[in-house]
């Protein structure tokens, strides 16, 4: 046997093996530069009075505060950074207070209370940032939105317009800020079907508007089992705005939608439109039956069955795995948190929408039951984490435009399986199934 | 022959003593009560680790007594350990994309060229002498250790494949390894992570509840282990298969050179009569 090995030492080899292994070396550096590059993409929506102000923030990070977003806009703002919490804004577009020669809350010192409200766009509702601005990560196809106003709808505040990333980046891919004031006769000029079904009719411009239609609004089931879900779906036209109300929370949401909604107790969904000339509602409600009680343990995390309150997302945040960093060689991918994303609709029963507790929440970061209501999840590999959650959990095809990546992370998928686990399966079976026959022989 | 009877055991041992570690949690009442991440085996991991080291003082002790002319392999054993502990502490200086981590080729050719025995003591030692010079000694330790073990243990299971494919010597004898490496990146990543995820908590479907069935804790930490350590371990992978491709020729021979230097009983072409090579 050694003499065979000498006779295989021929020089050719050791510079093609080396030249192979560089290749591989190449191709996975080059793979991973691909991902990185690219310029990113965040949405930025601004609503005062009646103004509306989109833009679309470039940046070549992975991933920047919602902040930078701001900073980068080329808006007029102005913040309070005194506050050892984080950034408070102030003012934005000539709305609001100048600090430091005003306070920065300055029109919130009783009631009524006016301030800058802090939004993101996930899916297709909004939801009131539980993160101060400065401490809020958004990525490529996020939406962030600013309304000055009253806060959440049940404190007399309103929800930015419905929206979404493709409308404000996609067909105006520079950055050029589009303001369009709203006309006071109100030609909507902020359809609700940004994703217009084919069947829908084109919206009406003329005077007197009519009431918005909602054409459909059904539940694939209204009777379920606790822990179980029910996937909502609605289309409607000629709204301005449209909502989804319940448990006495009020969602903002895009036409056509749908919402895998899993309820603790029995509840009454409410589909709103509203336009200048009235609103429209069309009612489901789910019957949620009590659950066995072996299933009641599986599904503790889910929130408390309280039958009026909005549901409290449970508050687990962990940092997991976490060897030390310097222990590479742990599987643990790194100090990651876990957040329960709302996008993943079982077993959260309720939009997470915490209660802005005054204008404080925009400036501090929050304690951690807030910090729950974040999908904010800071990892290694944001994109393609996050894709496959909300794959995995089933979430229905989002019409968002990161379609296309979701797409590469499953091609990845199959590509990393098949290469490192079915590949070398196969090879070991095929070695021993061979030696097992020869040794039957 | 109880020589190698009591061998056999000890090495049954180690691994079984490691599943059990392992899976534990599952059965215990503990993983309920303990939620804190850093505290996860915080009560049991040192005894896990006394256990390990002693078990592997004792193989060692047994090899070099049940083998005369061993004792150069336990020489050759500290020097292969001490060289891959070197390269994990590189590593952490000049940190590799994701899991990647040098130190797998080296324990995959050891153990696929001197044996499961040998690769055992290579693994867990090398994460054992890695641990200490790079402040890396924590309750997961035992478990690097017990899983970095087994992927020594395991690499002779190549050698049907590369007698297949007559490539002893060869490029097919690589390929095969590299392979087997590409497997591990996964593996090594996929088993690493229960030490800690029956304690974790965070998307219900991801996560493990007391309680749950079989089926559905597999499932679930399926999409754990999509969702979270894929492409982390997908980087181990690609790092294995490449650094085999690129030093598996080379290495092959020299470890070879030393087997026939210490007159280990190797055998002349491949035939897996349990003659020492591997159990």
């Amino acid at each position: 046997m050694p003499v065979k090995y000498q006779t295989f030492l021929p020089t050719i080899r050791k510079p093609a093996g080396s030249v192979l292994g560089l290749l591989i070396l190449t191709v996975i550096l080059g793979a991973a530069l691909v991902r990185a590059e690219g310029p990113n993409r965040v949405g930025l929506i601004v609503v005062h009075n009646d103004q509306v102000i989109k833009k679309c923030v470039e940046f070549s990070e992975e991933t920047i505060t919602g902040y930078d977003v701001l900073e980068r806009s080329g808006l007029d703002f102005n913040v309070d950074l005194s506050n050892s919490m984080g950034a408070a804004i102030c003012r934005i577009d000539g709305q609001g207070c100048t600090y430091p020669a005003e306070d920065c809350f300055c029109r919130c010192q009783g009631s009524p209370c006016f301030f800058w409200s802090y939004w993101h766009l996930d899916g297709d509702a909004w939801r009131f940032s539980g993160l101060g601005t400065s401490n809020y990560e958004v990525g490529d196809g996020d939406v962030e939105g600013w309304v000055w106003g009253e806060g959440s709808p049940n404190r007399g505040g309103s929800l930015p317009p419905p929206v979404s990333f493709a409308e404000i980046c996609a067909l105006a891919p520079t950055p050029t800020p589009t303001n369009t004031p709203l006309p006071p006769t109100a030609t909507p000029t902020l359809t609700p079907t940004y994703t217009p079904a084919p069947t829908d009719t084109p919206q009406p411009t003329g005077t007197p508007v009519p009431t918005p239609q909602i054409s459909h609004f059904t539940a694939d089931r209204t009777t379920i089992s606790a822990g179980e879900t029910a996937l909502l779906s609605w289309n409607l036209s000629g709204a301005q705005a449209a909502y989804l109300r319940y448990n006495g929370v009020e969602e903002g949401v895009i036409a056509p939608g749908s919402k895998t909604v899993s309820p603790a107790t029995t509840t009454i969904y409410t589909l709103i439109a509203r336009n200048e000339g009235g609103e429209s509602r069309a009612e489901i409600t789910v019957i949620v039956n009590p659950a066995a009680p072996e299933q009641a343990v599986n599904v503790a995390a889910a929130p408390s069955p309280s039958p009026t309150a909005v549901p409290s997302v449970p508050a687990e945040v962990i940092a997991v795995p976490t060897a030390t960093p310097s222990i590479p060689a742990t599987s643990t991918p790194g100090p990651t948190v876990q957040l329960p994303a709302s996008a993943t609709p079982p077993p959260v029963a309720g939009p997470p929408s915490p209660e802005p507790a005054g204008p404080v929440t925009l400036t501090a970061p929050p304690p951690a039951t807030e910090v729950a209501a974040e999908p904010a999840v800071t990892q290694l590999q944001p994109l393609s984490r996050r894709e496959f959650q909300a794959g995995l959990a089933g979430e229905p095809a989002s019409d968002r435009p990161d379609r296309a990546r979701q797409l590469v992370a499953y091609g990845g998928l199959v590509i990393v399986l098949g290469l490192f686990l079915a590949a070398p399966v196969v090879l070991l079976g095929v070695g021993w199934l061979a030696w097992w026959l020869r040794r039957r022989q | 022959m109880t020589q190698r009877l009591l061998s056999l055991a000890i090495y049954g041992l180690s691994t079984g003593l490691g599943i059990i570690a392992f899976l534990h949690p599952f059965w215990s009442a503990i993983a309920t009560a303990t939620t804190q991440m850093g505290q996860a085996h915080a009560a049991d991991a040192p005894l896990m680790l006394t256990l390990l080291v002693g078990l592997c003082f004792a193989v060692l002790l047994l090899e070099v007594q049940g083998q005369v002319v061993s004792a150069k392999l336990v020489a050759l054993l500290g020097i292969l350990v001490a060289m891959n502990a070197l390269l994990r502490f590189v590593d952490v200086a000049i940190p590799g994309p994701g899991g990647y981590s040098p130190i797998f080729a080296l324990i995959i050719l050891t153990g696929y060229v001197y044996g499961s025995r040998f690769g055992f003591l290579m693994g867990a030692l090398t994460m054992f002498v890695s641990a200490l010079i790079t402040g890396g000694i924590g309750p997961w330790l035992p478990y690097q250790m017990f899983t970095a073990g087994w992927v020594g243990l395991s690499a002779p299971l190549c050698r049907p494949s590369v007698w297949l494919l007559q490539g002893e010597g060869r490029w097919g004898e690589v390929v095969v390894l590299a392979a087997f490496g590409g497997l591990w990146g996964l593996l090594y990543g996929g088993i690493m992570n229960i030490w800690f995820w029956p304690f974790a908590t965070g998307p219900v479907e991801q996560y493990w509840t007391p309680g749950l069935p079989v089926l559905e804790t597999l499932q679930r930490y399926a999409v754990f282990y999509l969702a979270t350590s894929l492409w982390w371990d997908a980087m181990r992978s690609a790092g294995n298969v490449a650094l085999i491709l690129v030093i598996g020729l080379p290495t092959l021979r020299a470890l070879r050179r030393f087997r026939q230097r210490f007159a280990f009983d190797y055998l002349p072409g491949y035939r897996p009569a349990p003659a020492g090579g591997r159990q």
